[in-house]
């Protein structure tokens, strides 16, 4: 008995060590997209991170906030709120700390190449939220491609966002 | 362990972000955007329907006439037509950018059928452009950019019925521009330019410029194709005033242009249409993407004549005409 145990253990180990390993990586390959981030304009930095239940976000998606703008202040010195939103009630949020990309979800590995979609972008400089998908190469993972569209991803813009890393 | 981590981790998350103890990643590379602030957005499909109210063209020989056309003059009641412009970004990422688009426009004119034959010709026969070209912005670093324009347009007769379309006369038209973007409101291009616009071949020198004042105002120019004073109300609503430089040249052909020639051997005709429109035009959203546009203004015509070729000065027959006034009202759906 304990012969046949120890062989189902030997047998077992590897697959085990092999599936964790693989999940280890699956989850490293999901979480590629967290940071900061800076879109091609420049104008501010976006950091991603993973939803908080406690702000009533899903813990399995990933979601992008605004921590870092060129032009903090408005021209009256004031800080810039968030003043192109349809609601009026939003307005007088300060643009530092929205969260403007929401309900990201890791899709696939393809290849080197790793997708996230299904969520929405929000453009403080117009008001407009648009459908959003992203993929970071993992040649390279410190660029993303992420993609606005309306609908279906064929009427759309492509940003490449930087990583922000600490010097 | 997990949950006494719990709250380091959500403290590090809310961590005031310090840039300067960051810096964007070593192996990146930053490119200038073809983005200002305050511009009017790229439309990614505008369905139009436009209108110019009565005008009366007097026609007589041009130069390159032989012999002498008996001078008449036409009243139109209207000239009116759809416009479908399309607008597909093919590439779009931070290296380059090329957008392809098709127009298709109509101009059917209305004339008595006691006008003279000219008119008669013009009642009988829409005239109508296809447009298949490309825009493509290419970044060379951080602050210039190339832009190109290249378009092959059918414009002519054609009514896929009697007349069939002469790819033969295709009209290749394109322009180069060297630019930069001075900052997030303002850049600035310099170029040459293959251009129907006059109605006839020209090459021409291009300007850019386009420019964003503040919340309220902005200029945005691209000569000699149009220039406008832009007066922003919220970034989903504005209103332009300015003008633009419409132009081309048809090929009229087929058994219509019989009753056009009149005592004219060759039926093998151009005609050369540019006009000016000045106007003042409002766009507004519905919701995030599907906008309207509506404009009025007055149509100055700055040649309007007919000859065997489309790059000759001189013109077999000229007209002069009034200056109608025009409204188009449009429905767009709007980029990201």
């Amino acid at each position: 008995m304990k012969k046949h145990i120890f062989f189902l253990f030997v047998l077992l180990t590897p697959l085990f060590l092999l599936s964790s390993a693989s999940f280890t990586q699956s989850q490293k390959d999901k979480d590629l997209i967290l940071g900061n981030w800076k879109p091609s304009n420049g104008r501010s930095v976006v950091q991603i991170y993973k939803g908080n239940p406690q702000n009533g976000e899903d813990p399995e998606k990933y979601y992008g906030k605004i921590v870092w703008l060129s032009e903090p202040n408005d021209e009256n010195g004031n800080p810039r709120t968030d003043i192109n939103n349809d609601d009026k009630e939003l307005r007088k949020k300060a643009l530092k700390g929205l969260v403007i990309m929401k309900d990201m979800e890791f899709e696939e590995v393809d290849g080197k190449v790793v997708y996230w979609e299904g969520g929405t972008i929000y453009d403080p400089n117009n008001g407009s939220t648009y459908d959003f998908e992203s993929e970071i190469n993992k040649k390279n993972p410190n660029t993303m491609d992420g993609r606005g569209f309306i609908g279906v991803s064929l009427f759309g813009r492509t940003d490449t966002w930087t990583r922000m890393v600490r010097k | 362990m997990l949950f006494l981590l719990c709250p380091l981790i959500l403290a590090a998350q809310e961590e005031e972000f310090d840039m300067s103890a960051f810096e964007e990643a070593s192996d990146a590379k930053v490119f200038v955007t073809n983005k200002i602030l305050g511009l009017s957005p790229t439309k990614l499909l505008n369905l139009s329907f436009d209108y110019a109210g009565q005008n009366t063209w007097t026609t007589t020989s041009g130069d390159a006439f032989p012999g002498n056309f008996p001078e008449s003059e036409s009243n139109f009641n209207s000239n009116y037509g759809l416009r479908l412009e399309t607008n597909y970004p093919v590439i779009s990422n931070n290296r380059l950018i090329v957008n392809a688009y098709l127009n298709y426009w109509e101009s059917r004119y209305n004339a008595d059928a006691s006008e003279p034959p000219v008119a008669q010709f013009f009642n009988n026969n829409e005239l109508r452009t296809t447009a298949l070209g490309a825009v493509i912005f290419k970044p060379l670093d951080d602050r210039q950019f190339l832009l190109f324009q290249l378009e092959g347009a059918i414009n002519g007769n054609y009514n896929f019925n009697d007349i069939n379309v002469d790819f033969g006369k295709t009209k290749f038209s394109g322009s180069a521009l060297y630019g930069w973007k001075s900052n997030d409101y303002t850049n600035i291009a310099f170029g040459v330019s293959r251009t129907y616009r006059g109605g006839r071949l020209l090459h021409l020198p291009v300007f850019m410029f386009n420019k964003t004042f503040n919340e309220t105002w902005g200029l945005e120019v691209l000569l000699p194709a149009r220039a406008y004073l832009r007066r922003n109300f919220s970034p989903k609503s504005f209103l332009m005033l300015g003008g633009e430089l419409e132009g081309q040249s048809y090929h009229l052909q087929g058994p219509a242009s019989n009753t056009f020639q009149g005592d004219l051997a060759n039926n093998d005709w151009e005609l050369r249409k540019s006009e000016i429109r000045t106007r003042i035009s409002w766009d507004r959203a519905i919701t995030d993407f599907i906008w309207f546009n509506v404009q009025a203004g007055t149509i100055i015509t700055y040649r309007l004549d007919v000859d065997t070729t489309a790059t000759s000065p001189d013109a077999w027959l000229t007209n002069s005409l009034g200056i109608p006034f025009y409204f188009r009202f449009g429905i767009q759906l709007v980029s990201p």
